[in-house]
């Protein structure tokens, strides 16, 4: 058996950056991010201990933040499981978007600064950050994001679908408050 | 979708500039060292470091006897370094207030500042049984030593209105670790130079008037409580139908049950661990100490088994606390005896601890030097 405490070193140094990344982007607070990143590996280092094997370590940090943060939320009481069912309203609101492509849009999207492409992120509401978060942020395929969330990757599909609708929603309407 | 794929693009590129500051990455790393170092969650002040198999399933000793023989950290190697080692730094520089960072509760708190106080104590012994305790490094224990143990008291002092029987119980075990360990330095320091045996009648002085602090803030937490139980009490009589007040001189009777029954169950366990302690070294142990340490165990069951008999002077509390503070003692003084092979340390304690026993008994602040008193505790039920 290989050195259990070595894979949880290699995984800290490994993946440390990426579950902070990912927790900064869920929650405002920097300093809360870097706690939940630490509880991470810790929680994970303790179920370890009691003897549960994990398999894949990536997905099992990720995993283990995502508890932390849906905590988190509870505790904060910012995020209620009424915001977490709440369809989405993406279809009146891609109905108000011009049908093509070349629109305005696109050049104020190419003069995005980065900054503002965080913004908008953390701004978006959850569930719909979270998956988008995970998949062009972190990079997981759809397949472990649906494992991660517990849903079918039809689900998840359908929720990237509707949080990018949203995003363009949200982008758009900015754009014309500065217009 | 060029917009999407160009704002995501630039997501990608703002993200990766997202990431732990080296600091924080090493602050997480030490973390995480000192977890993987303790393996077991830190459950009592006293215990001293529990087997880290204890809290492991059987399905991972293999695993993590592995670890420790094999990849152990500079952390974890660093735990049984003495001042003067080249570790030491790191035990007492870095692993100990990583740790210190981790503790959430004030009752996690005060338990690894009571055990990093207990070290500083355990680390003199080693050092005065060496004979190797200079004016140096005895003060600067002292120093580490203290800061612990004010951090206990201060979280004892903050938890008490709260939470007066986690209070009361942190402080019954502090204390009684504080008088084992005081008593053992002093054994301990009585050979050696002259700089060892100075420094450490001076360490245990000191630690010993640490534990009359201690004692003194409990007995003032039992007056505060007396008190408020008393004012309880009136109000109940003069307001018989307010609810309110009832209930209240009932909480307060209710938590100082509730501290005796911990410091019992404290002292029984407490008991057994010398007891176990005992029959591990007997074998090296000749018939006169084995047969003293015999008759301590009996006494202090005794005393644990008689402790609300309402005979006799001392309440209920100095007399449970009187017997978690001599199976303390006895416990410290039976594990010495293991670590420090070749020494015999028994018959000291036996004076000691009747000393200690014999002050107690007067009731009040009289708990001066070592004097000897008679070992028959002649107050008590027998």
């Amino acid at each position: 058996m290989k050195d259990r405490e070595q894979i949880f070193r290699d995984a800290f140094e490994r993946h440390a950056d990426e579950l902070f990344r990912h927790a900064s982007l869920r929650l405002s607070d920097r300093d809360r991010a870097l706690e939940l990143t630490q509880e991470c590996f810790l929680k994970a280092w303790q179920y370890a201990l009691r003897g549960e094997e994990v398999r894949e370590m990536r997905p099992f940090l990720f995993k283990t933040l995502r508890n932390l943060i849906i905590d988190e939320y509870r505790k904060a009481k910012s995020f209620s499981l009424d915001s977490m069912l709440e369809d989405d309203d993406g279809g009146v609101l891609e109905a108000n978007l011009p049908r093509d492509d070349t629109n305005t849009l696109e050049k104020a999207c190419d003069r995005f600064d980065g900054a503002r492409a965080v913004s908008a992120i953390r701004r978006l509401p959850e569930p719909y950050r979270e998956v988008l978060a995970l998949r062009y942020v972190d990079d997981l395929p759809i397949r472990e994001i649906a494992g991660l969330v517990e849903e079918s990757e039809n689900v998840v599909s359908v929720r990237l679908h509707r949080g990018l609708k949203k995003l363009r929603a949200m982008l758009e309407s900015e754009q014309e408050q500065r217009a | 979708m060029n917009t999407m794929n160009s704002f995501f693009s630039q997501l990608k590129k703002e993200t990766q500039k997202i990431r732990l500051a080296a600091p924080e990455r090493e602050r997480m790393r030490l973390a995480l060292d000192a977890a993987m170092a303790s393996s077991a969650p830190i459950k009592s002040p006293i215990q001293p470091v529990p087997s880290p198999y204890f809290f492991a399933p059987r399905s991972l000793v293999p695993a993590l006897a592995l670890i420790l023989v094999a990849g152990v950290g500079t952390s974890y190697a660093a735990e049984g370094a003495v001042p003067g080692d080249a570790l030491y730094a790191i035990k007492v520089g870095i692993t100990e207030p990583a740790r210190e960072a981790l503790a959430r509760s004030d009752e996690a708190k005060a338990a690894l500042h009571a055990r990093f106080a207990e070290r500083r104590m355990a680390e003199a012994e080693t050092l005065a049984e060496r004979g190797a305790l200079t004016a140096k490094t005895a003060l600067a224990l002292e120093e580490n030593f203290s800061r612990h143990a004010a951090e206990v008291e201060e979280i004892v002092s903050a938890v008490e209105e709260e939470n007066p029987v986690a209070a009361a119980d942190i402080s019954a075990r502090f204390g009684s670790s504080l008088a084992a360990h005081g008593a053992l330095i002093e054994a301990l320091g009585g050979e050696g130079g002259e700089e060892n045996r100075r420094e450490s009648g001076k360490l245990a002085r000191s630690i010993k008037e640490r534990e009359r602090a201690v004692a003194h803030a409990e007995r003032e937490a039992v007056t505060v409580t007396a008190e408020r139980g008393g004012s309880g009490e009136i109000a109940v009589q003069t307001f018989a139908k307010d609810g309110a007040a009832l209930s209240a001189s009932i909480v307060v009777r209710d938590a100082d049950e509730a501290v005796l029954a911990r410091i019992e169950a404290n002292a029984s366990t407490t008991l057994e661990r010398a007891e176990t302690r005992f029959s591990g070294i007997r074998g090296s142990l000749d018939k006169e100490t084995s047969a003293l340490v015999e008759a301590r165990i009996f006494r202090i069951r005794e005393l644990i088994g008689n402790f609300r008999d309402t005979r006799g002077k001392g309440s209920e509390k100095e007399k449970i606390q009187q017997a978690l503070k001599d199976a303390a003692t006895l416990d410290a003084f039976l594990e010495a005896q293991a670590k420090f092979r070749g020494r015999v340390l028994l018959p000291a304690p036996e004076i000691e601890m009747f000393g200690d026993e014999g002050e107690s008994e007067d009731g009040n602040d009289g708990r001066g030097g070592g004097d000897i008193t008679i070992p028959v505790p002649a107050s008590l039920p027998l």
